[in-house]
C-alpha cells in the first residue's frame, strides 16, 4: 500500500500495528529484527516529538505517520518459502477440488470394463471368505464392472442352457446404495461388479451361496437331453470329467470411493467372453448382452477350435438386460417359447415382456446373436 | 522520490557508510542534510532499500548499544563487495555526469550560437 492509499484508506496504525504492518511475510527471525529496528526507530522519534512537547499519543501517530509506507515484507521480500508455500497449498486445493469435481460431478463411463481375469484385492478376500465359492486354478474366473445408463430402472439377468431359462430380475429402488435422488445430478451411476466362474463350488451350487448364488443352473439336465441321441456325458469346460453342475453367479458391488478396478483386458481361451480384444464393451438399455457363453462339449472331444463343422455341441450362457421399466422384488415365473432354431421368444418375467434371447445352441446362437450397437 | 533519484538512492546510501558505520535514523539525517533535503529521504523508502543492499551483500548489520545510554540501534556499514560497489557506482555517476554536463553546455551553446 502507498502512503497515499494508507492516507486514503483512513488507517491509522498503532506503534505495534505499524511494526505487524510492515514486516508481514518476512521470515521469522528477519521479521524479529526488522521489527526491532522499527520500533527503536520510532521510539527515538517519539522521544524527539514527546521532547518539543507533543504528548506521547500525538508523537506516536505523529511518528508512525512519518514512517510512510514501510513494507520490508513486501512482494519482493516475501521469502521463497512462504510463496512455495502458498503454491503447494493452492496446488493441492485444486487436486482436492478436482478430485470432488471427479468423484461427484464426473459419473463413471458406461457400458462394461473388462477386468477379465485380474481379480482385485477385494476379489480374492471375499473368494478365499466364502467358503463354498469356486476355488483352485481351473475356477477361470472372469471379472467384469458394469457400468449402467442412468435410465436404468431395473436389470435383468438371465442364464440359458438348452433345456432351462432362469431369470432374475434386480429392481434397483431395492439397492440401498442407488438412491440418485441423494446424490449430486449426473454423478451416480448404478455399478456391479461380476466374477464369472465355470467350475462348480464345493457344494453342488448350494442355496446359502449368497454373494454369488443370484443366479444358477445344474447342467446334468443336458446329459439327459444328449444321451438320447447317442452322445457321451457331458463336462463342463477345463473341470469335470463327467456332467455335473455348473455354477456362476455373481457378486454386487455398487460404486464406492474405496472400489478397487482391476486392469483391462487378458483374453480367455475356450469361451465366448466378453471382450477377448476390448478393455470395454458396450450395455445398451432394453437389450440383453451376452456376459459369458460357456461351450460345452463331449468328454473327450477335441479341443473347441479342433472340432469339426458339424459336430453336435452346444452352450449355456449368462446375459444381463438393463431395463428402463421398474420390476417388482417380488417378480417370478418365467415363460417363453422356443421359437426357430431354438431361439428364446415371447420371453416374460413377472408379466413383463422382455426382448428375445438367442438360443442355446451355438449355431443358433451364432445366428441368432443380438446385433450389438 | 522521482525515478532519478530512487536510481541513486543505492549510491546515496552505500556513499553514506563510506566512512562510518550508521543505524538507520542517522543515514536519513545524513542523506537529507547532505542532499539538502533534495532526497527527502524516509523511512519507507529507507529501511526497504537498507535490506536490499544486505541482501546484495553490499552493507551487513550489527546491533550495537547506544553511545547516548538508549536502546541498543542496528548499525549499518559497508562489506569490501559494498566498497567495490560505491567505487563502481561513483565511476559510473561521474560518467554519466560528465555525459549530462557536455550535453546541457552543448544545447547551451548551440542555443547562443543560433
Amino acid at each position: 500500500m502507498t502512503r497515499r492509499a494508507f492516507a486514503r484508506a483512513g488507517t491509522v496504525l498503532s506503534l505495534d500495528g505499524y511494526i505487524r504492518h510492515a514486516t508481514e511475510g518476512l521470515p521469522k527471525p528477519e521479521r524479529l529484527d526488522a521489527a526491532a529496528e522499527l520500533r527503536v526507530h520510532l521510539l527515538e522519534q517519539i522521544s524527539v516529538l514527546e521532547a518539543k512537547g507533543f504528548a506521547r499519543e500525538e508523537a506516536e501517530f505523529l511518528a508512525v505517520q512519518a514512517m510512510g509506507a514501510v513494507r520490508l515484507g513486501s512482494r519482493s521480500l516475501l521469502s521463497r518459502t512462504r510463496i512455495l508455500g502458498w503454491t503447494v497449498l493452492g496446488l493441492m486445493s485444486l487436486a482436492t477440488g478436482g478430485w470432488w469435481v471427479y468423484n461427484n460431478l464426473m459419473p463413471p463411463r458406461e457400458g462394461i470394463e473388462i477386468t477379465d481375469i485380474n481379480l482385485t484385492p477385494d476379489d480374492m478376500r471375499i473368494l478365499w471368505n466364502t467358503r463354498d465359492a469356486p476355488h483352485g486354478p481351473s475356477a477361470n474366473y472372469n471379472s467384469a464392472i458394469l457400468t449402467y445408463s442412468k435410465a436404468t430402472k431395473s436389470v435383468y439377468y438371465a442364464y440359458i442352457t438348452p433345456d432351462s431359462v432362469v431369470v432374475k430380475s434386480n429392481p434397483l429402488s431395492t439397492v440401498n446404495e442407488y438412491d440418485v435422488s441423494k446424490r449430486w445430478p449426473g454423478s451416480y451411476r448404478y455399478q456391479e461388479r461380476w466374477l464369472l466362474a465355470a467350475q462348480e463350488g464345493s457344494k453342488a451350487c448350494p442355496q446359502d451361496w449368497s454373494l454369488f448364488s443370484s443366479i444358477r443352473v445344474s447342467v446334468p439336465a443336458l446329459s439327459s437331453v444328449y444321451s438320447s441321441a447317442g452322445e457321451p456325458p457331458y463336462q463342463d469346460l477345463n473341470t469335470k470329467s463327467s456332467g455335473g453342475p455348473v455354477c456362476s453367479g455373481m457378486k454386487l458391488l455398487p460404486r464406492t470411493p474405496s472400489t478397487p478396478y482391476g486392469a483391462p483386458n487378458v483374453s480367455t481361451g475356450g469361451a465366448l467372453s466378453l471382450g477377448n480384444d476390448r478393455p470395454y464393451e458396450p450395455l445398451p438399455l432394453n437389450r440383453w448382452t451376452i456376459l459369458k457363453q460357456l461351450i460345452i462339449t463331449a468328454k473327450n472331444a477335441p479341443f473347441f477350435h479342433n472340432l469339426p463343422p458339424n459336430y453336435k455341441y452346444t452352450s449355456i450362457y449368462l446375459a444381463v438386460l438393463p431395463s428402463d421399466q421398474a420390476a417388482s422384488p417380488n417378480d417370478s415365473g418365467v415363460a417363453f417359447k422356443r421359437g426357430v432354431n431354438g431361439k428364446i421368444t415371447n420371453l416374460t418375467y413377472g408379466g413383463q415382456l422382455l426382448p428375445d434371447l438367442p438360443a442355446s445352441d451355438w449355431a443358433e446362437f451364432m445366428r441368432n446373436l443380438p446385433e450389438m450397437p | 522520490m522521482t525515478p532519478l533519484k530512487s536510481g541513486t538512492l543505492d549510491l546515496a546510501l552505500l556513499s553514506a557508510l563510506e566512512h562510518q558505520p550508521r543505524y538507520g535514523l542517522d543515514i536519513m539525517h545524513h542523506v537529507n542534510a547532505r542532499s539538502g533535503g533534495l532526497f527527502g529521504l524516509r523511512e519507507g523508502s529507507l529501511y526497504p532499500a537498507l535490506h536490499r543492499l544486505v541482501k546484495a551483500g553490499y552493507i551487513e548489520s550489527e546491533w550495537q548499544e547506544s553511545t547516548s545510554g538508549g536502546a541498543p540501534r542496528k548499525y549499518y556499514q559497508l562489506t569490501d563487495s559494498g566498497h567495490s560497489a560505491l567505487g563502481a557506482k561513483k565511476e559510473e555517476w561521474n560518467s554519466l555526469r560528465g555525459a549530462l554536463d557536455s550535453l546541457l553546455l552543448t544545447g547551451r551553446l548551440t542555443g547562443r550560437l543560433a
